[in-house]
């Protein structure tokens, strides 16, 4: 075979693999309005002064928390009705993170005197935050004030999870099409090569084990996936938990119950437009649970996931799914459920786009609270059960590193700026 | 077409997501790297927002978007010699391997390929993985056909090279 065929067959070889399904969703979110002001002109112009002083508050070191009681609404939902209406609270209130502080905070009340940012489980006092620009991530530990500041790794494009214990995983992508390293950074040791894993992955019994794809090294299926695995971080041998599955091989999602006692993969093809789960729910056995895509695990052990009409619920193997909230097929629905499994939470951009709302559901009587937001803000996992924490996209006209907070107990909204060393 | 072009954002998530994959695959191939080729097939589709309303022609969205993806690649790649990759602190900390996570050497052929610039790449991507005739390789790279034509042979000559062949 000529170099050009071999070349030929190497690069066909080389892109296999498809966009994370969230992708598409995850780049409108970024979208800004066309022609524009990003802010909308009104806004931010009457707002510009209040922005000056907060910058001044920041400039001394202050952490500034700002609150938005009555932002929130509350009740019961019937289920048969369609997506929840947002709620008739003061439209576009709160911008994007911006070089300044949310600015658009003015005339609103201020947040509870008791209210202590450091109470945020972070997981225990450490933080993650985004280290530098657009593009670089990393993982630093610390107190949230900025105190006993430590990086533990920062480059380019990566991610990862602090544990509780103050240790991080870290996912370094290769250069490869083996997958992706996963190391665990522990700041008194040497980084510890975990494994090559495809991406996502879970943690999960006090943190102290990893549920991973593990990636095949060796022979014809190379760079596959090569099945799901229980790894861990103490060094005791890992265990095949699901084996691999030949046409299904893409994993789309994989959710662990705290305690382990649940595990659940979820497979797509190719294409992604057919997924299911597979894995056990509360210790039973092992076996294909129900068409979609998984999103968490609840407080009762139920399988919580994307599926037919909404968000569905599956509490045992043997029995229907029930719908916990409905939601059109198509929309770029963000969704999780919290560490202890009490709320699902979900984002999802409406009217355009412009504007996103939080929904919380208390999966334990399904009542449902909801927030509005405008700019840009992805969900991420960090909050423990009380707190709904977003962090916001960095534009070019924004900075990164700013996170709004909800207290889904309390209904507050509040925003914390950008964790920096002490003399950043 | 048209709603997007107004701003309309979810007529602009539908046509992305006939193009998305592809572009991804073509970064993919040029940078090697997952993370990478993510983030600039997501660089394409935010430019691709941004000047949709210039494209005149709406059958020319995919060769357009196709154009936005392989500058967005190259851009990247040329990021990547100024970006070190990732940092684990402390420096001096040796990584401890898993053995049982020892990974396979990599094809040579593949080898040799990561070792050309982000240019020589792009040519043989576009050649070779998208199936792109040169006139169609000139147009996605704003070259003329006549450099399309050399750079796609200087390409060739340097993967040789760096692979020991001889040319055939």
């Amino acid at each position: 075979m000529n170099l050009e065929d071999r070349l030929r067959a190497v690069l066909r070889s080389e892109a296999q693999e498809e966009l994370p399904a969230d992708f598409v969703p995850m780049v409108v979110a970024r979208l800004t309005v066309r022609g524009q002001p990003k802010y909308g002109s009104v806004r931010a112009a009457g707002l510009a002064g209040l922005a000056a002083v907060l910058l001044v508050a920041l400039a001394v070191g202050s952490w500034l928390v700002q609150s938005w009681p009555g932002r929130s609404s509350f009740g019961d939902t019937n289920l048969n009705e369609p997506m929840p209406t947002p709620i008739s609270s003061p439209a576009s209130a709160s911008p994007a993170p911006s070089p300044t502080p949310p600015p658009s905070v003015a005339g609103l009340p201020s947040p509870p005197e008791s209210f202590d940012p450091t109470a945020i489980p972070w997981i225990g006092d450490a933080a993650w935050g985004t280290t530098a620009g657009n593009y670089e991530n990393g993982i630093a530990i610390g107190a949230i004030d900025g105190s006993g500041y430590r990086k533990l790794a920062e480059g380019h494009g990566s991610f990862g999870t602090i544990l509780a214990d103050g240790r991080a995983l870290y996912v370094r992508s290769r250069q490869d099409t083996y997958g992706s390293e996963l190391i665990l950074l522990d700041p008194n040791r040497k980084p510890v090569l975990l494994a090559l894993i495809s991406v996502p992955y879970a943690v999960a019994a006090e943190e102290a084990v990893v549920y991973a794809g593990r990636v095949q090294t060796e022979g014809p299926d190379a760079g596959r996936e090569g099945g799901l695995w229980r790894i861990p971080l103490d060094g005791s041998p890992e265990s095949l938990v699901l084996p691999p599955t030949g046409g299904w091989d893409d994993h789309a999602s994989i959710v662990v119950s705290p305690d382990g006692a649940s595990v659940v993969l979820g497979r797509c093809n190719d294409e992604r437009t057919e997924c299911y789960m597979e894995g056990r729910l509360d210790g039973g056995p092992t076996q294909v649970l129900s068409e979609g895509r998984a999103i968490g695990v609840d407080v009762r052990h139920g399988l919580v996931f994307r599926g037919a009409g909404g968000i569905l619920r599956l509490e045992r193997a043997s029995a229907p799914p029930t719908l916990v909230a409905e939601f059109a097929a198509d929309l770029p629905l963000q969704a999780r459920v919290n560490a202890e499994g009490t709320h699902l939470l979900t984002w999802l951009a409406i009217e355009g786009g412009r504007d996103q709302e939080l929904l919380a559901i208390d999966l334990r009587d399904l009542t449902q609270r909801s927030w509005r937001l405008d700019g840009i803000w992805v969900l991420t996992s960090l909050g423990g059960s009380r707190y709904a924490v977003l962090e916001g996209v960095p534009t070019g006209e924004t900075s990164p590193g700013w996170h709004a907070i909800i207290d889904l107990e309390e209904g507050w909204l509040g925003f914390l700026p950008p964790i920096r060393p002490p003399g950043d | 077409m048209a709603a997007a072009q107004a701003g309309d954002k979810d007529a602009f998530a539908q046509l992305i997501e006939g193009e998305a994959t592809t572009a991804y695959r073509m970064a993919l191939v040029i940078l090697g790297s997952p993370t990478e080729a993510q983030d600039a097939t997501q660089d394409a589709c935010l430019r691709a927002w941004r000047d949709l309303p210039r494209l005149r022609h709406a059958a020319r969205w995919q060769a357009w978007f196709r154009k936005l993806a392989v500058h967005a690649a190259q851009d990247r790649a040329r990021r990547l010699r100024r970006i070190p990759e990732i940092r684990i602190q402390p420096d001096d900390g040796m990584l401890v391997s898993d053995p049982t996570a020892a990974i396979v050497a990599r094809d040579r052929l593949r080898r040799g390929f990561r070792q050309l610039s982000a240019d020589d790449r792009s040519v043989l991507t576009l050649r070779y993985y998208s199936d792109l005739t040169v006139p169609d390789i000139a147009e996605v790279l704003d070259i003329p056909l006549g450099t399309a034509k050399a750079r796609l042979h200087r390409a060739l000559a340097r993967l040789r090279a760096v692979l020991g062949e001889d040319s055939a």
